[in-house]
């Protein structure tokens, strides 16, 4: 019966070889002092100590801070046993000194059922092997679910663009219509003129073919929006920007848009300066982005009704300003953030035509120029876009 | 100067950010990979205050909709809670509301604050102000944008929770 007193620590070893887990525990005093420990427990809770004893177990285990007063319920008998499971701690690996995750259960209960008000055990539990199969079986459950909510996102988009595209085909067989039975209405006129036998009136042919040069023009352009739909959309617009006169561009497309107001017992007005308003971009896109918004307000103006272009530059902030205002209806405050979004129209631009590609284009045109473009607003007050693009510098015109 | 010691926990579902938001406050870097967290990783950081210092004990829990009894053990003494959703993805808003519900159910009444992570995501942002503005009624709780990439509000989110619990001190 000589052996029949081991050791404790190797009872202990005994059990912890046995269970095949690496466990280790501490007795604590009221106070959260440690009073003794496993013989492991410098293994698995602190490297580097030596003398645990009197040390308040938070300083070795500031997971514990903040939870004073629920081990005081431990103490007091209120609570029987307080679980921590899976904490993360970063553990030197061995020889090479680096840096991995453990996880660890800690469990605090009273040391004594009948006393709890003598001490706590504190018992510290590494769980790294569940915790890591838990770990692959959640992250695979999360990037699945992660996954799912993406393709579910580009299944809305792609129904979301095929309405629009569906509608867009729509709304730009039905725009093309008005120019293309304005053209019909005039070829058929002058197929009565010629048919009349009668010595013609060469103005007055001329006049007609004006009209249907406009009309072709108005559809020419529509049919560019939707070319430059294809390019946005596939990424591919891109912009040859030259040093360029803007002057240029508002005094042509002021002329070549002059006739259709006209026609329309509407009113079209410019202004530009005197000095040259140089910006670095493509003249043909600066034109398209005039004819767009020009073309939109004639949309919306009624009969009378008046557009203004306006260009200047405010040397100060090295900025070119160009605004094209209406006296028209004018846009809700609440539809103006949406208006250059594809297709958006607000609801008073249901009965009148256009594809609502042509803000969505003047958008990404002047994004591509680097410049901005927003809109001045208030229902019965009438519309004015404004967009604003870098100003050349004297240096780089000459360059 | 005076030391005070809070215990601070982060709640939202998977992958809004919060381990990033930890990271990028604690350790001034950010991760692009995801690493699911499982249990809790506690890491502190002071903070100052204008008159004295403040301990911050930070835990990052694992995220997801399940709350469960672990979950709520985790809790106990936080005296702030920093709730994240992701601004790219909207359900991790309503995941936020049922926190709230079941912190209400086990008595427990930190201080909370919301952080509207990733707003460096500009193009995939599919909540706007007005459902923040809703969830921070409805959780009773002020919310600000943050980006763990970017840094932005990160800190002014720990700021904002040490702030009201001053507030609610005095
Ligand atoms: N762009 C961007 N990505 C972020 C941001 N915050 C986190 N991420 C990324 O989102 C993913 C998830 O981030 P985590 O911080 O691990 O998320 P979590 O909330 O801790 O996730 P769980 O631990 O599973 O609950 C990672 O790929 C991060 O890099 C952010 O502000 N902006
Ligand atoms: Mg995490």
């Amino acid at each position: 019966m000589k052996d029949s007193k081991l050791p404790p620590n190797l009872i202990e070893k005994r059990v912890v070889e046995h269970l095949g887990t690496r466990f280790a525990y501490a007795l604590l005093d009221p106070q959260f002092k440690i009073k003794s420990t496993s013989f492991n427990f410098n293994e698995l809770a602190a490297p580097e100590g030596e003398g645990l004893q009197g040390m308040p177990l938070a300083d070795l285990f500031p997971e514990l801070i903040g939870l004073e007063e629920s081990m005081g319920e431990l103490l007091s008998g209120d609570l029987e046993a307080l679980n921590l499971d899976a904490v993360n701690r970063l553990v030197q690996n061995g020889s090479e000194g680096e840096e991995v995750v453990q996880y660890f259960n800690f469990t605090l209960f009273p040391a004594d059922r009948r006393r709890p008000g003598e001490g706590l055990i504190f018992l510290i539990e590494e769980v790294s092997d569940q915790a890591n199969l838990r770990q692959d079986l959640v992250q695979e459950r999360n990037q699945l679910r992660l996954t799912q909510g993406e393709l579910a996102r580009a299944n809305r988009e792609l129904q979301r663009l095929d309405q629009i595209k569906t509608l867009f085909l729509s709304m730009a067989a039905h725009d093309m219509r008005t120019p293309l039975s304005v053209i019909s209405g005039y070829i058929e006129l002058i197929q009565d003129m010629i048919r009349d036998d009668e010595p013609q009136d060469k103005s007055l042919i001329n006049r007609d073919l004006t009209i249907m040069q406009d009309q072709v023009h108005w559809l020419n352009r529509l049919i560019l929006n939707v070319l430059d739909l294809n390019l946005i959309e596939n990424e591919l617009l891109v912009v040859d920007r030259q040093p360029f006169d803007m002057r240029l561009a508002v005094e042509q497309v002021a002329r070549s848009t002059q006739n259709m107001f006209k026609n329309a017992r509407q009113h079209l007005s410019y202004h530009v300066p005197t000095a040259d308003v140089f910006v670095l971009a493509e003249s043909d896109r600066i034109k398209q982005v005039l004819f767009n918004l020009v073309g939109n307000s004639f949309k919306f103006i009624s009969r009378g009704g008046r557009v203004h272009i306006d260009l200047r530059s405010d040397i100060d902030r090295q900025k070119a300003i160009l605004a094209i205002e209406d006296d028209g209806p004018g846009i809700d405050k609440a539809y103006q953030k949406h208006l250059f979004k594809l297709h958006y129209r607000t609801p008073e631009s249901n009965e009148v035509q256009g594809t609502g590609l042509g803000l969505y284009i003047v958008k990404k045109l002047v994004d591509q120029h680097e410049g901005t473009i927003w809109v001045e607003s208030e229902v019965g007050q009438g519309t004015r876009f404004v967009i604003e693009l870098p100003l050349l510098s004297n240096l780089q015109k000459v360059s | 100067m005076k030391t005070v010691q809070r215990k601070i926990c982060l709640l939202g579902d998977f992958s809004v950010g919060k381990t990033s938001l930890v990271r990028q406050f604690v350790e001034g870097r950010f991760d692009d990979r995801y690493l699911s967290t499982i249990g809790v990783k506690i890491s502190r950081r002071q903070i100052s205050r204008p008159d004295y210092l403040l301990n911050l004990l930070i835990w990052d829990l694992a995220g997801g909709d399940d709350y469960d009894d672990v979950t709520s053990g985790y809790l106990r003494g936080a005296a702030g809670i920093l709730m994240v959703c992701d601004l790219t993805r909207p359900l991790t808003l309503h995941t936020l509301r049922k926190y709230r519900k079941q912190l209400d159910e086990i008595k427990l009444d930190p201080v909370v604050v919301i952080a509207a992570n990733k707003v460096d995501l500009v193009a995939e942002r599919a909540v706007d102000d007005s459902l923040l503005e809703e969830l921070s009624q409805q959780i009773n709780a002020p919310y600000l944008l943050s980006s763990a990439k970017t840094g932005e509000g990160v800190a002014a989110a720990f700021d904002q929770i040490a702030g009201l619990l001053e507030k609610k001190k005095s």
